[in-house]
């Protein structure tokens, strides 16, 4: 007791001294930026010096009872918050406690959501070497389960050095701008692929039936490009009952629910014996490893009889020749892809189409810009071409803003710090909520209005703080497959622009909360195939 | 000029005509012609073959050039730029306490590069290993210097300086910053704070 006590007086006025000389410092740097955003040097001399830093039990917090923690506000009837919607929830907690409010949940955790973009950069700027994310438990039971094939539960559920040591010998071949770049053109032929499949499906109104599932399989033969090395056929126009696209196209949706409901179940009943849920998505799961060995081994093949060709190793390739990669990390690498790289995408990419039909002034831009650059609608995009589509790329980042696929992005850090006046212990789950802040009048002027120019470089008036617009999360966990995705939608986005005007003349489209947001509605977009 | 003649297969998909063409006594089986004909007597093809450079054209006639086929062997997927000169350079980081460290490194290295190579001593100094994905390798150069960086900030770098710490008009990601022999001598600030901020507790 005595020394805690000691330290915590002590340990204040050494950091403060410290703080101070380089605050002088930075003080000269920032005048010169019109950056909004006070930095963490001076957040957190402000806190030490005034001596107003309150303890974490005064932060205000959602009502709970000791074994269930909050979880009752979930629940039908006498909860008040939605489960299926947490950027209403998290709306409403916000309005109700203001922008830090701590929670316990299923008397198991204690979180803390953050609405103040000036904590959740406190957050990230201590996440130290390795951060942490909590893991999806469902996808780590189901890997422990088949040991032969895993050696870990992958980049989405692994912390510490073991995450540092997966990730890093992936990384730079994934997310290194440049390196998707080699993937462009088959990306394209996909794209391509895409849009020959929408106009076969079409009916005599433009709509697509069932659109959200053609863009599963659009950025399932996306991200299989990468993963697999392949092209599957998922978005060809013939396909066969039986065939192997067709399996992994159930097993994908199958996944995604099996994963829903063994997450967000009050109770998770899974974990003590085998439920219907959980068997399903075993199953589901099984098809996708069966179907990554069988790429994995083909690529093992490829690798022995194209020592004489002329051409560059693929990712695949690259990861299966590396020493230091057992093949049970290039399964779980591939498979982790294939997981992260679906709905997220897909997802994504609904909305970017959603706000677009929504805006026909702004669609009708992104087809000035698409077609100047882009004269002949099928012809391949190149890399310069691509770097032209300034306001496609902006309209998407506009469309995360409004509609990200995360609420926000989780830490867990190993030591305290202050946010908003609080004293945040070490181990407690900070929970950015980016998605709400992000609908603030005070964050971004006319905030429900889709505003690609905000994103526009130099003509973005009043800039943001940059710790609003983290859609990919940030830092050295940010996610791994953001140039495949972004490479991804910006093609089909604007290859469909090209091609279509696109309507929207149903109930407006909000998100619901699945794994990741998801439309809550059906995709009713009309194709109207413009005549030039 | 040497050419190639091209096999040309046409079929139709909606409303289109696609030409896929495979390329005659090319080395690689991997070769393939994507074309799109649009209209006919123009033909728009992009030859690719998996992680190869894409070589785009137009083609009136179906011929296309031999230089653009030319077999380069089954190489490691690397996205780095093949380091062209061996020409060795010096770069000085200073520290936020003042300490200038001075280093060598080669033409086409980026600093992160250099720094690694070096072992310079600045904690938590490029933390993402230069993905474009945590701002840690911020530095700060002089006006003139800034100016005369061949590369200039892709959007990928600007998305990402915008969250670094303690932005200013005259800063760049390290791990963007490539060598090339003029800028010799280059004197670079480490900005304070991404190390204070990333390991002390408050
Ligand atoms: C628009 C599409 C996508 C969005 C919005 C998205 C978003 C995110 C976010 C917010 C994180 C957490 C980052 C953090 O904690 O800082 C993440 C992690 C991850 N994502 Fe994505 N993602 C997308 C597409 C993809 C794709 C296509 C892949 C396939 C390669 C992928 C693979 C991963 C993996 C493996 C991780 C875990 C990284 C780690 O913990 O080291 N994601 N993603
Ligand atoms: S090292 Fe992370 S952005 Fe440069």
């Amino acid at each position: 007791m005595v020394s805690l006590s000691k330290s915590a007086f002590v340990r204040p006025l050494l950091q403060n001294t410290k703080v101070l000389c380089s605050l002088a410092k930075l003080q000269i740097i920032h005048r010169q930026k019109a950056s909004t955003a006070v930095s963490v040097a001076e957040q957190t001399i402000f806190n030490e010096d005034h001596q107003n830093v309150k303890p974490f039990s005064e932060m205000p917090c959602v009502k709970s009872y000791p074994i269930i923690g909050s979880t009752w506000v979930y629940l039908p009837l006498i909860g008040k918050y939605d489960i299926t919607r947490f950027h209403v929830s998290n709306f409403m907690k916000f309005q109700e406690y203001g922008k830090i409010v701590r929670e316990n949940v299923g008397g198991r955790f204690t979180t803390v959501l953050l609405f103040d973009p000036k904590d959740i950069e406190i957050m990230f700027r201590h996440e130290g070497k390795y951060p942490v994310r909590v893991e999806i438990e469902s996808l780590a039971a189901y890997r422990k389960m088949r040991e032969k094939y895993f050696r870990s539960g992958g980049l989405l559920a692994i912390q510490g050095k073991e995450w540092y040591d997966l990730r890093t010998k992936v990384q730079t071949q994934l997310l290194r701008p440049k390196s998707i770049q080699s993937y462009l053109n088959q990306m394209d032929q996909v794209a391509n692929d895409m849009i020959t499949r929408m106009i076969h499906l079409m009916d005599n109104t433009g709509e697509v039936p069932d659109f959200l599932n053609e863009l599963y399989k659009w950025a399932l033969e996306s991200v299989a490009l990468v993963a697999l090395d392949a092209r599957l056929g998922c978005v060809d126009l013939e396909q066969a009952p039986n065939s192997q696209s067709q399996r992994l196209i159930v097993a994908v949706n199958d996944i995604f629910q099996g994963m829903n409901d063994l997450e967000f179940m009050p109770l998770s009943l899974w974990k003590f014996f085998p439920t219907r849920s959980w068997k399903r998505f075993v199953n589901a799961q099984d098809v996708f490893t069966e179907t990554a060995m069988d790429y994995l081994n083909k690529a093992l093949e490829r690798i022995k009889v194209s020592a004489q060709e002329d051409r560059e190793m693929t990712f695949l390739e690259t990861m299966l020749s590396k020493k230091q990669m057992d093949s049970r990390d290039v399964i779980t690498m591939i498979l982790d892809m294939l997981m992260a790289g679906i709905d997220t995408t897909s997802h994504s990419m609904a909305f970017v189409l959603y706000h677009l039909a929504k805006n026909p002034n702004v669609q009708e831009q992104v087809y000035q810009e698409v077609r100047s650059v882009l004269p002949h609608s099928s012809k391949c995009l190149s890399v310069s071409e691509l770097n032209q589509l300034r306001y496609v790329k902006a309209c998407v980042k506009e469309s995360m803003r409004l509609n990200p696929i995360l609420q926000g992005t989780v830490r867990e850090l190993d030591h305290e710090v202050v946010l908003s006046g609080y004293r945040v212990p070490p181990g407690v789950l900070l929970v950015s909520q980016n998605m709400v802040a992000s609908r603030l009048e005070e964050n971004f002027p006319e905030p429900l209005k889709f505003k690609p120019e905000r994103w526009l470089k130099d003509e973005a008036e009043n800039k943001s703080h940059p710790f609003l617009f983290i859609p990919f999360g940030f830092g050295p966990r940010m996610c791994v497959g953001r140039r495949i995705a972004e490479q991804e939608i910006w093609l089909l986005a604007a290859k469909i622009l090209r091609r279509f005007r696109v309507e929207y003349h149903h109930e407006d489209i909000d998100c619901y909360t699945r794994l990741v947001n998801a439309p809550d509605k059906p995709l009713r977009y009309q194709f109207v195939e413009r005549k030039y | 000029m040497a050419t190639k003649k091209l096999g040309l297969q046409l079929c139709r998909t909606s409303g289109q005509f696609q030409a896929l063409a495979k390329l005659i006594k090319c080395q690689s089986n991997y070769g393939i012609v994507n074309s799109i004909a649009e209209p006919l007597n123009h033909m728009y093809f992009t030859i690719f073959r998996p992680n190869v450079k894409s070589v785009r054209g137009i083609s009136k006639n179906s011929y296309i050039q031999e230089e653009w086929l030319k077999p380069r062997g089954f190489r490691k997927f690397s996205s780095s730029v093949p380091l062209s000169k061996k020409d060795k350079v010096s770069v000085t980081f200073i520290k936020d306490n003042g300490e200038q460290i001075t280093v060598q490194g080669k033409v086409g290295e980026n600093l992160l590069d250099i720094v690694i190579n070096n072992d310079v001593d600045l904690e938590g100094y490029g933390a993402c290993e230069g993905t474009l994905a945590c701002s840690t390798c911020h530095v700060i150069l002089k006006q003139e210097d800034f100016d005369r960086i061949p590369d200039k900030p892709t959007d990928e770098e600007l998305d990402m300086l915008d969250l670094a710490y303690g932005l200013t008009e005259r800063s760049r990601l390290g791990c963007q910053i490539y060598m090339t022999k003029d800028l010799d001598g280059l004197k670079v600030r480490v900005p304070a704070g991404v190390n204070d901020a990333r390991d002390t507790p408050i």
